[in-house]
């Protein structure tokens, strides 16, 4: 019996070995178009359709559809490692921050020609095209976006519109006070940039990514203080958005900054009918700028010329005003073309429309993904209380200048 | 086949092995650590040791070097110790010795990514029990520098303490009986014992487990990639977390490489004062 | 006192994880709850099970780490044959090489060993996760088996040459079983490493139908949303094998552990 088990266990290794050294069968075929993205939670099925559409629309084309890792950093180390090494991949989505970086890598196709600058800024909400236009030509499609917003509990106090108006409602609050993703990582760069904005401050001089402003000083120090001052809980120095959320919801927060989707999760808890969504603030009170998120719709500079047309025509049909409405009702992503804002069919998007007119893209520069490594760690120095802003904002700038300063 | 060609076919295939897939990288990091090559900006190029000098006035690098010396030296010292206490209670006749001994081999065989997910909940700030149990409000033990590293440090300490106690509790097997009976005889008292006896004789033991410790200790990823990923303000970044930062999350390969080499002489140091601890310890 | 100690000790040991099925096993509404729950529920696990691609990682763990093992078995039991029989030259240093091969930092050869996997072709391919495994197993998976065979009476091995038995058939016929036990040992320790090793697996493998156990969890969560229960479900999913595994086989691994921590 006990030889018997072995004999069992090595035929067993032995099978599993020989599957493994088959490996995977590399895609051969000629007229195939490979697309990456991400898979969208929830029901599979609209979004198939979706692609059914295009198969049944372009029958000379074998469209593959890939997932690719949903966390960003995640993804772009894998974007890195398909585009350097030339795996097969012809359309694929990219964040709103990568594009310059692909295009100064030459991975990304010019398709100025079939996405002109004049139609994306009469399509598409202005940050999402300012993000895809760098060097004045088109390196991408905006498909879908995400923009910072702040949630406020109705039943506790007004939405505020200005920093100071936000300090004195968490004060007042009996539920507790603002909480925002303050964990050192992307999202905590994307808190920091609404801040300066809201102070007035500027992020680029010419191709220079600048962060050591007075502006950006005032912005962080108070920052800083929502946290030393007992405004936001000392959670929020680790909290990302889901930390965030889960505090929101079991109220112990009056107010949170956030991203649309927690909107559609705070619909299903008994907050339902007790929040509101608005502009985060700012210092004058105007409405404030949300930072942009979201994803495009890249083309492969390996792309053969035969191809060329089928990819764009994917492209823009996976980005066409149908598609991202079934994206927005399906799957909560918030469009990115103007007019589906004005669709009463669709009344959180009525919410966002000011928002997202009003939104702004973090630096768009070939370094940025650098740029926000050295932000992270000296943001979240700041937040966490161990550097004095304008301590930390040299540091950070001095490393900047650096990083630019080398791969010029 | 003769008995010689067959010895050196034998071993061919893992010489091979262990030549192409760890001596040669280790050679290839040194190599690419004298470039300037940056994945993303098609960057390729010779240049010396400026990597190098960069990294001696780099203070990201050195504060990196600090946390992992830190968490080396802690984590091992409360290891040793916790450890020589589970030992001696394994070694007794206690009864429960048996149930220890189970428990023990419980947070040796949970994957480390499991552990650290398990006590980044065990350590929310609103919902963790450790945080309740603290009882004081407002406590963020993985948002708050310093305290964060420690944080770490604990989650270390879980899952490797038992791995220290079976290797004490070998080496305190392998001592034979007859030295403490004649301990016995002499009338002397337990901790006498212990201290006149046990430790001398286990601390070869005791060096080869802090040994294997703290090489394992010095390239601590896991653990900190999951809980913070370096975070708050970079005081929990140890040297693997930037190395793996710079080089596979912004390709940056020469002065990740660098890093990573930089690493690798960490441990060759912290192996020679192992090798020289065992050494002394034995005589 | 001492049984209170030996108590106490295990329960420092035992009760993060009770900790992490019990937060499994709650209803998803009480996950924020820190008291006994009102009932127990299976939906973290059920749900664990079917949105997520665990099942797969599963798979995908079972597949790489039985991989490694018969491999690093195989060419771990050779050489340690040799070491331990046919005395090749430069003995000393082998053993020494592959000692210090156990001591090498993954960080230190990850990069590298990525621009040479893609080289290959071997990114995002099984091969290039069990190659760099087996490798770094062999040392361990060298150092029990040079041992086992050793404490074999080398009569028999005289023996068996005389009887005509090539160095291989001796190996397979005569060592093999003998040393069984302690191959089992070796191959528990080098699955369980390979189960476990999330560095090379993160950075090697990257199509999330390719993950392995480790990746999924670590890399559970979406963009935004993370859900708790499910990731305390598949957590408890992925350790439970190897929990029951280690208590099975306790007596095994604790001689592999310690296994030249005393003798030097």
């Amino acid at each position: 019996m006990a030889r018997l088990g072995r004999r069992a266990a090595l035929g067993l290794g032995a099978a599993l070995a020989l599957s493994a050294c088959r490996g995977r069968r590399r895609l051969r075929e000629e007229r195939s178009l490979v697309l990456l993205h991400q898979p969208l939670w929830g029901d599979v099925a609209p979004f198939g359709a979706l692609l059914d559409e295009f198969r049944r629309a372009h029958p000379d084309v074998r469209l593959v559809a890939r997932a690719v890792p949903s966390a960003s950093d995640v993804l772009h180390q894998y974007l890195l490692t398909t585009l350097e090494g030339g795996g097969e991949v012809d359309v694929f989505v990219a964040d709103a921050i990568w594009v310059p970086e692909f295009a100064r890598t030459g991975w990304i196709a010019d398709v100025s020609a079939e996405f002109p600058e004049r139609e994306l800024r009469r399509d598409f909400v202005g940050a999402a095209a300012d993000t895809v236009l760098f060097d004045g030509r088109t390196w991408a499609l905006p498909w879908w976006t995400d923009v910072g917003v702040l949630y406020t509990r109705t039943d506790v106090t007004d939405p505020p519109h200005t920093f100071d108006g936000l300090v004195a409602a968490a004060r007042r609050s009996r539920v507790g006070g603002y909480v925002f993703q303050g964990r050192q990582y992307e999202g905590l760069v994307c808190n920091a940039y609404e801040v300066i904005w809201g102070f007035g401050g500027a992020t680029m001089d010419g191709a220079r990514i600048v962060v050591d402003t007075k502006e950006a000083r005032e912005a962080l120090s108070f920052l800083a203080s929502l946290v030393r001052d007992g405004v936001s809980p000392r959670a929020v120095t680790s909290a990302g958005e889901e930390e965030c959320r889960r505090t929101f919801e079991s109220g112990r927060a009056a107010l949170m900054r956030n991203w649309p989707y927690a909107w559609a999760e705070l619909q299903r808890t008994p907050l339902r009918g007790r929040v509101a969504m608005t502009a985060v603030p700012s210092r004058d009170g105007s409405a404030g700028h949300g930072c942009l998120g979201g994803w495009q719709l890249a083309m492969s500079a390996r792309v053969p010329a035969w191809k060329r047309p089928f990819a764009t025509a994917l492209m823009r049909h996976l980005s066409s005003h149908a598609a991202q409405e079934t994206l927005a009702r399906v799957y909560g992503r918030p469009p990115s073309r103007r007019a589906l804002y004005e669709n009463p069919a669709l009344p959180t998007l009525a919410l966002l429309a000011p928002i997202i007119e009003h939104a702004r893209p973090r630096p768009v520069s070939p370094w940025y993904p650098r740029v926000s490594d050295v932000l992270q760690g000296e943001l979240s120095a700041i937040v966490s209380g161990i550097r004095a802003p304008h301590e930390a904002l040299s540091r950070a700038q001095r490393q900047i200048d650096r990083l630019a300063g080398e791969s010029a | 086949m003769t008995t010689r060609r067959a010895a050196i076919g034998f071993v061919a295939p893992a010489l091979l092995a262990m030549a192409v897939v760890a001596a040669y990288p280790i050679v290839a990091a040194v190599w690419l650590s004298l470039h300037r090559e940056i994945l993303v900006f098609r960057d390729h190029r010779f240049v010396g040791f400026a990597n190098w000098s960069f990294l001696l006035r780099d203070g990201r690098f050195w504060a990196a070097l600090g946390h992992t010396t830190y968490f080396v030296l802690v984590a091992v010292a409360v290891e040793l110790v916790l450890g020589l206490a589970f030992a001696m209670l394994l070694h007794g006749r206690a009864r429960g010795r048996g149930m220890l001994r189970a428990a023990v081999l419980v947070p040796w065989a949970v994957p480390t990514v499991v552990s650290a997910k398990l006590w980044a909940w065990l350590y929310d700030p609103n919902h963790g029990l450790i945080t309740h149990l603290l009882g004081v409000r407002e406590v963020n033990l993985l948002g708050t520098p310093v305290i964060a590293l420690h944080a770490a440090i604990v989650v270390d300490v879980w899952k490797t303490t038992p791995f220290v106690a079976l290797v004490l509790l070998a080496g305190l097997q392998s001592i034979p009986e007859d030295v403490y009976r004649a301990a016995r005889v002499d009338g002397a008292a337990p901790f006498q014992t212990f201290r006149a006896i046990t430790l001398p004789l286990l601390l070869p033991t005791v060096a080869v487990a802090a040994t294997f410790r703290a090489l394992d200790a010095v390239r601590v990823f896991d653990a900190i990639f999951v809980l913070t990923d370096g975070g708050p303000a970079n005081t929990t970044e140890t040297l693997s977390i930037y190395a793996y930062k710079t080089m596979l999350r912004l390709g940056d390969f020469g002065y990740g490489a660098t890093l990573s080499v930089a690493t690798f002489l960490v441990a060759l140091v912290i192996a020679g004062l192992g090798i020289s601890a065992q050494r002394r310890a034995s005589r | 006192m001492r049984r209170l100690l030996a108590l106490l000790s295990a329960f420092f040991c035992v009760a993060p994880f009770l900790w992490l099925a019990l937060t499994a096993l709650r209803p998803p509404e009480e996950l924020t709850r820190l008291g006994v729950p009102s009932r127990l529920s299976v939906s973290s696990f059920v749900s664990a099970l079917r949105d997520q691609p665990l099942p797969r990682a599963l798979l995908n763990g079972l597949l790489v780490s039985a991989c490694t093992t018969v491999f690093a078995v195989a060419i771990g039991s050779l050489a340690a044959f040799s070491l331990a029989r046919l005395r090749p030259p430069g003995r000393d240093a082998i053993l020494a090489g592959a000692l210090s091969v156990s001591m090498f930092p993954p960080i230190a050869t990850v990069g590298p060993l990525y621009v040479l996997l893609r080289a290959l072709g071997l990114l995002d391919h099984w091969a290039g996760l069990i190659i760099p495994y087996t490798t770094f197993s062999l040392p361990l998976a060298m150092f029990l088996l040079t041992r086992a065979f050793e404490d074999i009476p080398e009569e028999l091995w005289r023996a068996a040459r005389v009887d005509g038995c090539s160095p291989l058939q001796a190996l397979w016929r005569v060592h093999l079983p003998l040393a069984a036990p302690a191959i089992a040992t070796t191959a528990l320790l080098v699955f369980i490493a390979a189960w476990n090793e999330l560095l090379y697996a993160l950075t090697f493998l990257s199509s999330p139908e390719r993950r392995t156990v480790p990746v999924a969890i670590a890399l559970f969560s979406s963009e935004h949303a993370e859900p708790w229960g499910e990731i305390a479900a598949a957590s408890t999913i992925a350790t439970l094998p190897l929990v029951v595994l280690a208590l099975i086989f306790q007596k095994r691994i604790v001689t592999g552990l310690t296994a030249g921590a005393v003798k030097g």
